[in-house]
């Protein structure tokens, strides 16, 4: 990578450290440390709210999948709209209104301790694993691509986000996400730019779309309504509503950006920002991909993207791979002969003859295809490794085809975004250990220094978690496959639980046995009917916890009531 | 009975305020939508 690239990357580092440690004089308590004395305004929560969301594997992997395979995976957000908006008027006002640094905290203040103790362990346990695979992704990227260790990346990433979230709290966190999220926008805007100017001549934008339309990239809208299906207009809207619900809703990364908002009003705004601009953002992350693609039609691709596995095969299986590389080096010029062709029949105006250069061009491109999936399984059997390469196209696109200025721009982006998730991640970890166990269970009263030491140890601890995990994701494959398929087992059930929280009949007992009902019905689709697309895990869970919950609450032995502050809060929502 | 009326007038005017923040998220994301439909049906197959 030339130097200039690196340069970015380094100020991009020191700064954000930077920032974070000059952040950190303002929080000398906890409730600076964990809520930034919820001081901050809308739109600094909302920003922070999008970056959180956004992760490195957003920007590497959803632009590889618009290259791959289009638009479709933007259904995934239809259901974030209105999920935000139900949020801003049941559980946000609600939450916020009950001073709470975490939103298992409020559980117990409705219910009961064991309903707070098991929410706040499910979240550390699959937060603290997912914080390592947030991490791990991106960083087996970096070491591909600049021929870095795993190790090394990994620290490259965790090392600085650690630094700056266990100094600097909560608030450094916050203000992080929002030069983040600019970076992360002007980086995809500057990376558009780029391929919109560096079109061939005689290539405009519209033929390029077009180009892609024929081979179904632009294709949106799947309104098939299939339970199997996770990218569908119905999975998306219904099962996507539901998991948005959860995470934005009851998930401590996310509550805890809105418990940071000066106000109710201020934590709706911040949540509606991305009511607005999620679907929009994700739609250009996308358009990207497809860009790249299309750009990829006239300008000579590598046969496989992954370079470790390009150079392994090469060594290891050199006339397999010289063969179907003369095979790949036919078929891409036949290609783009093709994609050439589709747009001088529309520069010329003939429908018929841009229908024909289309369906030719879709010949061609599944030529192509057929020699990379060859290329594919070969890498796949010399590494035994999974070849599958779309998370290393975006990358490869921007090592060798942006100017050195942009080049570090865009991997500053991807740092950027991992580097948000992860804090938001380490300092909502940190929050619920000290919170809703340290404090809770071991050592109720103590000043608040002693808090702030044990909160920024535990940051720190998480952080180091997080860093150990994702160095040996690779070797613990099947155990994170296990722990992320145990977190869709609960995402839809705890968002029953505060469902039910909402409802004044309901009762601790119902809750907690509520919410090991639902977790257990979501384990027994998985494994009775593992075709069922997990976005529906969270429908089905929710439900369940509400059902089960409420039956109990009316028909088993009585709960314990809601405190007196809560039966008021309830009276004064009502 | 006057503090009670202001509150009451004050949840009004919120509730209307959230309506009119609905309205407009509703407006953008069907406009998005639209935006998309359009794109797929002019350069799709």
């Amino acid at each position: 990578m030339h130097p200039i690239s690196w340069a970015i990357i380094a100020v991009y580092l020191t700064y954000i450290v930077w920032d974070g440690l000059r952040r950190a004089k303002n929080t000398d308590e906890i409730e600076g440390y964990f809520l930034a004395k919820r001081s901050l305004p809308w739109w600094v929560v909302g920003l922070s709210v999008m970056a959180t969301q956004l992760s490195a594997i957003t920007m590497v992997g959803t632009t590889g999948q618009g290259a791959t395979d289009g638009m479709r995976f933007v259904q995934f957000y239809f259901g974030l709209p209105l999920a935000m908006l139900i949020l801003s008027v049941t559980l946000v006002p609600f939450l916020w209104r009950a001073k709470v640094y975490t939103a298992y905290e409020f559980l117990e203040h409705r219910f009961n301790a064991a309903t707070r103790a098991l929410t706040a362990f499910l979240f550390l346990l699959s937060r603290g694993m997912s914080a390592g695979v947030i991490i791990s992704a991106p960083a087996v990227i970096f070491a591909s691509v600049f021929g870095l260790s795993v190790p090394a990346a990994v620290a490259l990433i965790g090392v600085p986000t650690v630094l700056y979230t266990m100094i600097g709290g909560v608030q450094a966190v916050a203000w992080a996400d929002v030069k983040q999220m600019v970076l992360i926008v002007f980086g995809l805007l500057a990376i558009v730019a780029v391929l919109v100017l560096g079109l061939p001549s005689g290539v405009g934008v519209a033929d390029a779309l077009s180009i892609a339309g024929a081979t179904d990239r632009l294709r949106t809208f799947d309104f098939r309504f299939d339970l199997r299906e996770t990218y569908t207009f119905w999975s998306g809207l219904i099962g996507g509503t539901f998991l948005m619900l959860s995470y934005f809703g009851t998930d401590q990364s996310q509550v805890q950006r809105h418990f940071t908002a000066k106000s109710v009003d201020a934590a709706r705004s911040s949540l509606l920002m991305s009511a607005y601009w999620k679907i929009p953002l994700q739609a250009l992350v996308l358009m990207v991909g497809i860009l790249v693609f299309v750009y990829y039609l006239f300008t000579p691709a590598p046969l496989l993207f992954n370079p470790d596995h390009a150079a392994r095969v090469e060594q290891l299986e050199p006339a397999a791979y010289a063969a179907l590389q003369t095979e790949y080096d036919g078929a891409f010029e036949r290609r783009r002969q093709a994609a050439s062709a589709v747009a001088a029949a529309r520069a010329a105006g003939d429908a018929t003859a841009v229908d024909a250069q289309r369906g030719e061009f879709r010949a061609r491109e599944a030529e192509v295809r057929v020699v990379r999936d060859s290329a594919l399984a070969l890498a796949g059997r010399v590494t035994g490794e999974n070849p599958r390469d779309v998370n290393y196209i975006i990358p490869r696109f921007a090592l060798a085809e942006l100017p050195p200025i942009l080049t570090g721009i865009f991997i500053a982006a991807v740092l950027a975004a991992a580097m948000s998730s992860i804090a938001a991640e380490l300092n909502s970890l940190s929050t619920a250990t000290v919170i809703d166990f340290y404090k809770r269970w071991f050592r109720q009263e103590a000043p608040d220094s002693h808090f702030l030491r044990v909160s920024k140890v535990a940051t720190g601890f998480w952080g180091l978690f997080a860093c150990l995990i994702a160095t040996w994701a690779v070797a613990l494959g099947s155990l994170i496959e296990v722990v992320n398929r145990f977190g869709s087992f609960f995402y839809g059930s705890i968002l029953g639980v505060f469902l039910l929280a909402m409802i004044p009949m309901a009762r601790g007992l119902g809750a907690f046995v509520g919410l090991i009902a639902g977790m257990a019905s979501v384990a027994a689709v998985t494994y009775l009917a593992p075709s069922i697309s997990f976005l529906w895990h969270n429908v089905i869970g929710a439900g369940v916890v509400v059902f089960v919950g409420l039956l109990l609450s009316i028909a088993g032995p009585a709960g314990r009531e809601p405190p007196p502050a809560v039966q008021a809060r309830q009276r004064e929502a009502a | 009975m006057e503090s009670a009326a202001g509150r009451t007038e004050e949840r009004n005017a919120e509730r209307r305020r959230l309506r009119r923040i609905a309205a407009r998220v509703m407006v953008i994301q069907v406009v998005t939508l639209l935006a998309l439909l359009w794109m797929q049906m002019t350069f799709g197959r």
